[in-house]
């Protein structure tokens, strides 16, 4: 397993292995997502050593300040093909090496996702090879877990909190494994309005930073204060309006729990702007 | 789905979500990000910051900064001498907002369900003050906490193959009539 460790960080893999079989032990699958923005094609051996990990970002919606969904569609068709190209050189594999091949079949944009979908169908099909449809959020689960789950406490039968953050998702899900090794999931919190990689793109935008502008606010976050500006998120209703309508102070006295709410945080509009 | 989060059944219930069958409609955890997106636009609207902010936009595609990285150092240099201290404040503040409700959302999840551990992933899983609090108040809380590698944190198809492992394993294939399912759940 250590020696393995070095391999999780890479993207390339500078010196292809040979491909024989007898030098590549253990099982190969050739995973590949198109769900947004990223094409993106990896062998990975045993479900956690990474042989290789090819990932074309799409530069074209940078003109645009977000992901343009036809424009990604067509992307994705000119990049799947030398993207898994480049996956299996630098891992050093032929298609006959692999026992599956897996892709992503949602969530995300139609027509991207249908990009990774109909090449992973001929490709299975082609090299007479199963086929396993994958979600994207338990894939970034699986991100994590494919590094920790050799850890003691991964290994412990009690439920992982995971959280999965990103432009397009924010989940909280309780990770179990089932008897069979298999994982169960349980979806116990979500965002009920926007993603938080999605205020952090639309407020990067509204401040006129490069796109990305996810990265750019992190980067330039630690040269502010952060108590400048203060989005607090339960104190408006009352400076607001007194709290003298019902339905406020209900809101207020359930603000006393671990709630935070749309209504409580457009109220943070409200308070930055007084 | 706004304000859904205190409807009073929740209340009647404080334990549903421990003893509900699943499925079952619990908003505890659940969280937003819309108002503070409009809290920064209110902000900006009334600082009369737009005129900065073109200016800004302007300087940054002159000098040819609009698709730099700021994990080059020049470049971060050089966009920084463009920034005044109330944008930068602001940046500071919409930042330290998020990622403290997503942290003390998280820990009040990891808590109520006894979990034996955390795992954080995503693209926003790459930001360095998340990841500072939410191992801080994982440390506080003696919960072992896991990120995965900054490549590994974004979008990328080894994700993809590993989450296939034990699918493998259990011979769950799919069909060949296999389509995208771009609303598709977990849990």
């Amino acid at each position: 397993m250590l020696a393995l460790q070095s391999r999780h960080t890479l993207v390339p893999v500078s010196s292809p292995l040979p491909s024989t079989i007898d030098l590549v032990p253990g099982t190969l699958i050739l995973g590949i997502e198109s769900s947004c923005d990223e094409t993106s094609a990896a062998v990975v051996r045993d479900g956690h050593e990474v042989l290789s990990n090819v990932v074309a970002s799409q530069l074209i919606h940078s003109n645009y300040g977000g992901v343009v969904p036809e424009l990604a569609s067509r992307e994705h068709l000119r990049a799947i093909v030398p993207v898994v190209r480049e996956a299996m050189q630098r891992a050093g594999v032929t298609y006959s090496d692999l026992a599956a091949v897996a892709v992503t079949e949602g969530p995300g944009l139609a027509g991207a996702l249908l990009v990774g979908i109909s090449f992973a169908k001929a490709l299975a099909f082609g090299a007479d090879l199963p086929l396993i449809a994958v979600n994207h959020l338990e894939g970034h689960i699986h991100a994590v877990l494919m590094q920790t789950s050799s850890e003691p406490w991964a290994l412990d039968p009690g439920p992982l909190l995971a959280l999965v953050v990103s432009g397009g998702h924010t989940h909280l899900y309780l990770a179990t494994r089932t008897p069979r090794q298999t994982w169960h999931y349980r979806n116990v919190g979500k965002t009920l309005d926007d993603a938080a990689g999605e205020a952090f793109d639309k407020v990067a935008k509204l401040l006129g930073l490069p796109y990305p502008g996810g990265p750019w606010i992190d980067a330039l976050a630690p040269h502010g204060d952060p108590k400048a500006v203060p989005f607090t998120f339960a104190q408006i209703k009352t400076k607001a309006t007194g709290n003298t309508a019902p339905k406020l102070r209900r809101e207020l006295a359930a603000l006393k729990d671990p709630i935070l709410n749309s209504a409580a945080l457009n109220s943070a509009a409200l308070n930055s702007a007084a | 789905m706004k304000g859904t989060g205190f409807s009073p059944s929740i209340h009647a219930h404080p334990e549903a979500g421990a003893l509900a069958p699943e499925g079952i409609f619990d908003t505890r955890f659940d969280l937003s990000f819309s108002g503070i997106k409009t809290a920064v636009r209110r902000y900006v609207e009334l600082h009369n910051m737009h005129p900065t902010i073109e200016a800004r936009a302007a300087a940054l595609r002159a000098a040819n900064l609009i698709h730099a990285k700021p994990s080059n150092p020049e470049a971060l240099a050089a966009a920084l001498t463009l920034f005044d201290t109330e944008t930068l404040n602001l940046i500071a503040s919409f930042q330290a907002a998020v990622t403290q409700t997503l942290t003390r959302k998280t820990l009040a999840a990891a808590k109520h369900f006894g979990a034996r551990g955390l795992l954080v992933s995503g693209g926003v899983a790459a930001n360095s003050e998340l990841r500072r609090r939410l191992s801080a108040e994982a440390a506080r809380h003696h919960l072992p906490i896991a990120f995965p590698t900054i490549a590994l944190s974004t979008d990328n198809a080894a994700m993809i193959a590993a989450a296939a492992w034990p699918k493998f394993l259990a011979r769950q294939f799919a069909p060949d009539t296999l389509e995208p399912t771009p609303q598709l759940r977990l849990g």
